[in-house]
């Protein structure tokens, strides 16, 4: 036994040593899994060429990825590599603007790196003010259409080319659109165009994102929502593209109905083709071709983005992460990444060998139009306040894409509310920190003034005389070193930092820097934004409705339980269960429930001949269906509180109104809800207290939507701070939170015995 | 009260319905993370998989590293809870048997504190941990436990209160400093009331989701939640998989509850809050 153990030992020292020689590099990026797999064969690639080089890939998916590494680099806690896109401003522009890069120039001259090996107009997008930060990983546009060839043939309709029209489009969707079986169900599709493809029919007919400087958004233009608005109308006009709820619910991927051969036309990103080669693999013939255009005679413009690698400037490992980046982005890595489809090499030499061009499908031909492609592309506006602009778009155009309201009209809605965001200036007043100060000090006066008060009172001896005896003084020392860790944490992680909050509240903050005093701005701004008044109405009708329904509910359900009966306590058991498990799985199971084409729910209402409902992306019914399923959610803990309650009604009041004839209804009115009156109070004000603070199955279920439909408070509480960066403002919202449960928390106090004094040492 | 025999039926009934509903999701999760891709998406929805997929348990493990998210969860978990038991039985003993000045405004302090959500103190206590360099380590969100939490200083200081101050005499008598008092016989006569305290902050630390969120950005640092929340927004992961990863996050927990249900059941009927 002894033995065994030193050899575990002596074995783990040997592997402690061997991975001790291998340097690591870290390199974040995003993607799905396909780009994991990706980055694998990568890895192995780079390791067999640098064998002391322990290269660690983590990969997100693009939304969280982005909320995360702005936080990362303020909190210096960045990889040593990591990507960016290069045309976004919220990417590329401010990471640079943060000082999170190295400059890779003396890199490149010192170890002689020929910067001519990538096309000229990609290596210039990796400059900010005039530096080298970044060397490019790829090319990428969603200005994509795939097209499932054996459908094609099926239908005897030849295959689109490269100049084809909305007319022509239409046209063979609508003649490979089936219903086989004449369920009333269509089987095939002619066309799906997901929502990532987002403004690219606009685009690809000139569309520009802004004008006038980039002071306003352009959405206002025709172009704009006409392009849409044949998109979505191709679902709920044309019925020959599923819904969005159809190919995305239930965070399904927007692919899956194309890559299981039941959709002819699929609109989608060139990145796409990398997931297609691994997913349809010979299952059927397939090409990828341009979208269409509205007209022939129409200017063409394409997105082209740029994925690209940079060095954090707090590595500790900077020569290594170069040694990385110099092999990912040069001829070598390019390769290898071209050789499994997707990306558009950004190396002259790898764009122009076979080994992109014929690792078909695409044809080589297709993988020809995009290099072409190039020489028309536009770049998102690299505005400040870009992140914001974007998420707005989403959120509201949605309604756009589900049919629930024409682009037109929503457009013109949005305009004003982007332009503001576009023109606003950052504002700056100089700091003062005086206010604070004072603050601070009337606080302390307080606390000190509220010790002093209750001090003296319950104990006939001061101070002084009490620590004369020795015995007492031991006990007073002791008392104070056992709460010390408490204090500690009461003085720091609460009063501090509630102070702290209240200050920043004040300011203007992004995590660099200083905070810059703006005075009551935060406020200001608050009571100016639609959002936040949006989301206080979200807050307060989801608390509203929530807590009255599942107190009632879960009444009914302690009555029940409390009855005598055989096996009632498995039953409670079985109740209780929701109540354990953790919000995220219940969020998950219940995204899924929710879907409407393959939901449980719709399934049920299918059953009893009922049309199917959205239930999470209608902006009507979301907000009721987060409360359905929260109301389940609750019931359990309620029954709990409430069976207790139940359990403490004397029975004598029950057999005395049942001798007076009392029928049960009677009783249960007469008897048991006064008594368990304080329970439903105190139910009541925590519960909404609680639903006030909801967060985790808002932000794993809808993300907020639709059109805000599902942000909570605590959700833009969160999406200020750690997606905008925007402390000062986030802290304002989340005085107004406190503010609401403090009135309610003062409420129950008053209403309610906390602190109980009996058997108290005095 | 006597039922009739109808009557009797029909409230089993209702309790039945009402169960079903209660763990009807949870049977479809089952079902769901055994099925194939193409049968997850069959209209009418099917119960029974057809294949059984078992593999779809083996293959979370192709998408992300679940035990690591396992032993970070338990981890993170084993710390929280001990540090706020120790804390917190001590400032409860304290502010309940011992006398020291300052104690009954302090403890009047603390529980005002209480009614302080802490989303307000969030951005605070993160500009702290980044100062401190603790964010992406789990120091930033173990550490905070031993600084108490005032709902189990108050808990534990209740318990304390129903103690007999003859007993605290009898040892003092005898010569115990107040820590022999605290380590010899407050704590063991607490156990129930440690336990109860221990679930509630397990099963607060387990599902919890903002602050893992917020001061985690390593996947190897992730716990269950966050990185089950993380690999659901692959574009191009399965459902079947996601129920798979869901399910077996929940099973620590579900196992835990059957065995220690009363301390469960009295943990949540003491605070009547979660989420």
């Amino acid at each position: 036994m002894h033995r065994l153990l030193t050899a575990a030992l002596a074995g783990l020292l040997l592997v402690t040593a061997a991975t001790a020689q291998k340097r690591q590099v870290k390199l974040m990026g995003w993607g799905d899994t396909t780009t994991m797999a990706k980055y694998a064969i990568l890895e192995e690639a780079f390791e067999a060429a640098n064998p002391d080089i322990d290269l660690v890939v983590e990969i997100m998916d693009a939304t969280s990825y982005a909320r995360k590494l702005p936080v990362m680099i303020a909190s210096g806690t960045a990889p040593d590599l990591f990507e960016a896109g290069l045309e976004r401003a919220a990417s590329f522009g401010s990471y640079a603007e943060k000082g999170a890069y190295v400059d890779l120039m003396p890199l490149v001259e010192r170890d002689g790196v020929n910067l001519d090996d990538w096309f000229p107009e990609v290596i210039a997008s990796c400059y900010y003010d005039g530096v080298l930060y970044n060397l490019p990983k790829k090319l990428n546009s969603p200005a994509c259409v795939h097209i499932n060839l054996d459908l094609f043939d099926a239908a005897g309709i030849p295959y689109p080319t490269r100049d084809w029209t909305w007319d022509d489009a239409l046209e063979m969707a609508r003649a490979m659109t089936k219903d086989f079986d004449g369920d009333g169900r269509i089987d095939q599709w002619g066309m799906s165009w997901p929502l990532a493809q987002g403004v690219e029919p606009a685009i690809i007919r000139g569309w520009q994102w802004t004008r006038d400087e980039g002071r306003q958004i352009n959405i206002d233009d025709p172009l704009f929502y006409e392009s849409l608005q044949w998109m979505a109308d191709l679902v709920h006009v044309e019925h020959v593209a599923p819904s969005l709820e159809e190919t995305e619910g239930a965070g399904l991927p927007g692919y899956l109905l194309f890559t299981t051969g039941k959709v002819a036309i699929q609109s989608g990103g060139r990145w796409q083709t990398a997931i297609y080669k691994r997913e349809v693999g010979d299952r059927f013939r397939w090409d990828t071709i341009w979208m269409p255009v509205k007209d022939l005679s129409e200017k063409r413009s394409y997105t082209i983005g740029t994925e690209a690698w940079g060095i954090y400037r707090g590595s500790k490992n900077i020569e290594d992460a170069w040694s990385v980046l110099k092999w990912l982005a040069g001829p070598g890595g390019s390769r290898v990444l071209a050789g499994m489809g997707g990306a558009i090499p950004a190396v002259r030499s790898v764009a122009a060998s076979p080994d992109f061009l014929d690792q078909g499908p695409p044809s080589r031909e297709g993988n020809r139009w995009w290099l072409e492609a190039m020489q028309h592309a536009v770049r998102p506006p690299r505005e400040p306040h870009w992140t914001k602009v974007e998420q707005l778009m989403t959120q509201v155009l949605k309604l756009g894409w589900d049919g629930q309201r024409p682009f037109k009209e929503l457009a013109l809605e949005l305009k004003p509310r982007i332009d503001e965001i576009l023109q606003e200036k950052p504002r700056s007043t100089p700091q003062s920190m005086w206010a604070v100060a004072l603050g601070g000090a009337l606080v302390l006066v307080l606390v000190v003034g509220l010790l002093r008060h209750y001090g003296e009172e319950g104990d006939g001896r001061s101070l002084r005389e009490r620590l004369r005896n020795r015995q007492i003084r031991q006990e007073a020392l002791y008392g104070w070193l056992f709460i010390a860790p408490h204090l500690v944490g009461l003085f720091v992680f609460t009063i501090g930092a509630i102070l702290a909050s209240g200050y920043l509240s004040l300011t203007e903050w992004d995590l660099f820097g200083r905070p810059q005093w703006t005075g009551l701005g935060n406020y200001q701004r608050l009571w100016d934004d639609p959002i936040f008044w949006k989301t206080l109405y979200n807050t307060i009708y989801y608390a509203g409705l929530r807590v009255p329904l599942s107190i009632a509910f879960s009444l009914a359900v302690a009555i029940l339980m409390n009855l005598k009966m055989r096996g009632i306590l498995w039953w409670r058991v079985i109740y209780f269960v929701p109540a354990v498990s953790s919000s995220v799985a219940i969020a998950l199971v219940w995204r899924w429930i929710y879907s409407k084409d393959f939901g449980l729910l719709n399934a049920f209402l299918d059953w009893f001949g009922l049309p199917a409902m959205s239930w999470l992306t209608s902006e009507t019914l979301a907000m009721p269906s987060m409360i359905i399923m929260s109301v389940w959610w609750s019931v359990g803990t309620n029954m709990v509180i409430y069976l207790a309650a139940l359990q403490g009604v004397p029975d004598q009041l029950y057999e005395a109104a049942e001798i007076d004839g009392a029928g049960a209804w009677h009783r249960f009115w007469h008897v048991t809800f006064p008594m368990i009156t304080p329970t439903t109070f105190f139910l009541l004000i925590l519960g909404t207290i609680g639903s006030l603070q909801i967060f985790d199955i808002f932000y794993v279920m809808t993300q907020g939507g639709p059109n805000f439909a599902t942000t909570s408070l605590v959700m833009y509480i969160f999406q200020n701070a750690f997606e905008y960066l925007e402390m000062g403002y986030a802290s304002a919202v989340a005085w107004v939170l406190f503010a609401i449960i403090l009135v309610l928390s003062l409420i129950q106090m008053k209403f309610s015995q906390w602190v109980h004094y009996e058997g108290e040492r005095e | 009260m006597k039922h009739g025999l109808y009557q009797r039926i029909a409230v089993y009934a209702t309790v039945a319905l009402g169960g079903l509903t209660m763990v009807l999701p949870f049977v479809w999760m089952l079902s769901t993370s055994l099925k194939t891709t193409a049968q997850s998406m069959a209209f009418p929805p099917e119960w029974i998989p057809n294949p059984f997929v078992w593999e779809n348990y083996t293959r979370i493990t192709d998408y992300m590293p679940f035990f690591l998210f396992l032993y970070n969860s338990v981890k993170i978990a084993f710390f929280v809870v001990f540090g706020t038991l120790l804390t917190c039985s001590l400032a409860g003993y304290a502010f309940a048997k011992l006398r020291f000045p300052g104690r009954k405004p302090l403890f009047l302090l603390l529980l005002s504190t209480m009614m302080i959500p802490t989303q307000v103190t969030l951005i605070p206590v993160f500009v702290i941990m980044k100062y401190l360099g603790w964010i992406n380590t789990h120091y930033a969100l173990i550490v905070p436990a031993f600084f108490g939490s005032v709902f189990g200083t108050f808990l534990l200081r209740q318990f304390f209160l129903g103690i007999p101050n003859e007993l605290e005499d009898a040892a003092r008598i005898d010569g115990c400093t107040p820590w022999s008092i605290y380590w010899r016989i407050m704590l063991p006569l607490a156990k129930p009331s440690l336990a109860t305290l221990a679930i509630f902050s397990f099963m607060g630390t387990w599902n919890d989701f903002m602050r893992p969120l917020i001061y985690l950005s390593d996947m190897t640092k992730m716990t269950l939640p966050v990185g089950l929340a993380l690999l659901a927004n692959h574009q191009d992961i399965r459902i079947p998989l996601i129920m798979a990863g869901a399910l077996l996050s929940l099973l620590p927990i579900l196992v835990l509850y059957v065995f220690g249900q009363k301390y469960f059941v009295r943990g949540i009927a003491l605070t009547g809050m979660k989420g």
